[in-house]
């Protein structure tokens, strides 16, 4: 009504477009300028990218922070494995896969596919049984999936091959392909935030009892997040087989979960863009400190800081994070513009605001 | 339109409501009055679907919603402004607005319906693309009410639109309400602690106290205050007289 729709969907559009150039911009430059371990490590980044920016689907816009996504990644990544690897090693290790999976391989898309879909599934049974909690009962209950998943895929030795690795996994993923992931999740994740499910969500978020006063069914704006959101993060786990080319259950664990979390909450836990933000600030916080701690030469002595600084430090800079910033580096907000913040900014008490069209 | 018969409601032990018999035909302004802690939210939760009552019957144009889910209740036409002005905080208020059409299955009047809205309220108009945890006390109840009525309501229920607000803004509050009554053809049922106010905007009045309905008649009867004043501090009955004196 106040403007006209195509200055909506440019208004709408902005914030993603100015996030998704940037995520490809840095992408490019640091693949062109650095060596083959930083394009492994961009290339790692990326898919965390994915993971965190697709557990943002949920957790920004529903407000339960969930400890179970890394078991969405998991359970992702194992189809790939199972898609992937060599008929030969899967007749000889795997031996209780279903025959279709056991005798054949299947190309990568197909794989990611599988991954992301069997993560949307038991997403979607997860949360009709656990999405009527609220707050931290919710939160405790993801937490109880994440151990459940750890247990079967460590102990059903004839399909996960239980601790032991799983090996020869064709490695696909190269930063590129990982840039191209992480930029339909972000899509993903600020297409939804603004359809009627995403907005009826946060409104859920921000105040149940009107929600419900309001018509909201606050359980199924709930689920469907909860499944789009387990569907990028198993996307994601199929990246990460694809790119180590190794698995084990305890990767997907709570140092994994920790990390995403982090990443979230240093960024911003209400905007994609701070999903992006955190993952870029985390990355490269952990990396310059992983660097300290391998040690700086300066002429005939290394000064190296102790084993395990890294996660400390971490640790003090997300308390610092919330304390001072509880919303996050970019206050949860989106990217906008200058003259966007302005037209949309406080107008002050009582003066008369023109919005004009 | 609304029939309330028998309806109690206890939390735990306590009991909030007792034989609470209410009803509003349609267009009418009905007041709620009673001090704190008298019942009156709870009632108008209990309409809403938002607590379970004990017993007791609630119908609406003739259907029993009671057990209803609250958002289902939303959709047979009863809206509730809930006390404390809920708003979205990090919505904008366009966002707000809209939010009640999304569950509905036909949304094509939702951007001519906010035209009109806007209207009524013209400093939501001013205030259209900014976060509505932003906005003043009163732009926060405004909006609140005007969100609620995006779902095309006939009976809309306001508890206690007085609450924190200045009196001049209450008055403008109440003012809205009453011409979207007239040229909306909005029923009213309006929880107020302010036996003045309701006087002057209600057509007829119940006075609540310790989960009872205690008074209940047309506005010009009351007119007078008299009555009303008895029910709502209970002077004629000396023993609730000894206990509100009490320290």
């Amino acid at each position: 009504m106040i403007e006209t729709p195509s200055g909506r969907l440019l208004r709408g559009l902005l914030p993603p477009v100015l996030v998704m150039l940037g995520v490809a911009i840095l992408t490019v430059i640091a693949v062109q300028l650095g060596g083959d371990d930083l394009s492994l490590t961009i290339t790692e980044t990326l898919i965390r990218l994915t993971v965190v920016v697709g557990l943002s689907i949920f957790v920004g816009n529903s407000g339960i922070v969930s400890f179970g996504h890394i078991g969405f990644m998991c359970i992702g990544a194992y189809v790939a494995a199972w898609a992937t690897c060599n008929p030969m090693w899967k007749q000889l290790m795997l031996t209780g896969l279903p025959t279709m999976l056991q005798e054949n391989q299947y190309p990568f898309l197909v794989a990611v596919a599988g991954g992301g879909i069997l993560a949307a599934f038991v997403g979607l049974i997860l949360g009709a049984a656990i999405l009527r909690l609220s707050g931290i009962a919710a939160s405790i209950a993801t937490f109880a999936f994440l151990a459940i998943v750890n247990n079967v895929y460590s102990n059903w030795d004839t399909v996960t091959a239980a601790t032991s690795s799983i090996i020869g996994i064709p490695v696909e993923v190269d930063p590129y392909m990982a840039l191209a992931f992480a930029l339909c999740a972000i899509a993903i994740a600020f297409w939804f935030k603004d359809t009627r499910m995403g907005l009826m969500l946060r409104a859920s978020r921000d105040d149940g009892v009107a929600a419900r006063a309001s018509g909201v069914s606050i359980l199924k704006v709930r689920l469907v997040a909860f499944v789009l959101s387990a569907f990028v993060v198993g996307v994601g786990g199929t990246l990460w087989a694809q790119f180590l080319g190794v698995l084990t259950v305890d990767m997907f664990y709570l140092p994994m979960t920790f990390m995403t979390l982090a990443m979230l909450i240093v960024g911003g836990m209400g905007s994609v863009t701070g999903a992006v933000v955190g993952t870029i600030a985390v990355t490269v916080f952990v990396q310059l400190f992983r660097a300290m701690e391998g040690g700086v030469t300066v002429g005939a002595t290394t000064f190296a800081l102790p084993q395990g600084t890294q996660e400390i430090a971490l640790g003090i800079a997300m308390a610092l994070i919330l304390i001072f910033l509880p919303a996050g580096l970019t206050r949860s907000r989106e990217l906008r513009l200058r003259r966007q913040r302005a037209a949309t900014g406080d107008t002050g008490l009582g003066a008369p605001a023109s919005l004009g069209s | 339109m609304l029939e309330i018969k028998g309806l109690a409601v206890s939390y735990g032990a306590t009991t909030a409501l007792a034989g609470v018999a209410l009803h509003v035909e349609a267009q009418e302004a009905v007041c709620v009055v009673g001090p704190n802690g008298a019942g009156k939210s709870t009632l108008m939760a209990a309409i809403a679907g938002g607590v379970s009552p004990r017993a007791g019957s609630i119908t609406y144009e003739g259907k029993p919603i009671l057990g209803m889910r609250p958002e289902n209740i939303a959709r047979q036409g009863i809206s509730l402004v809930p006390e404390g002005r809920h708003v979205f905080g990090t919505l904008t208020v366009e966002e707000n607005l809209f939010i009640g059409t999304y569950a509905m299955a036909d949304r094509r009047h939702a951007a001519a319906d906010a035209e009109m809205l806007l209207g009524y309220f013209p400093r939501l108009k001013e205030r259209w693309r900014q976060p509505a945890g932003r906005l003043s006390g009163g732009e926060q109840q405004m909006l609140v009410i005007a969100r609620a009525l995006m779902t095309r309501p006939r009976l809309l229920l306001v508890d206690e639109p007085s609450l924190g607000l200045a009196p001049k803004i209450v008055d403008t509050v109440y003012e809205t309400l009453l011409s979207l009554r007239r040229e909306r053809q909005l029923t009213l049922l309006i929880n107020e602690q302010s036996s003045e106010r309701m006087l002057r905007f209600s057509d007829r009045i119940y006075v609540i106290r310790n989960g009872r309905i205690l008074l209940h008649g047309r506005t010009e009867e009351l007119r007078d205050g008299e009555a009303i004043a008895r029910a709502y501090f209970g002077f004629d009955d000396k023993a609730d007289a000894a206990l509100e004196a009490a320290p």
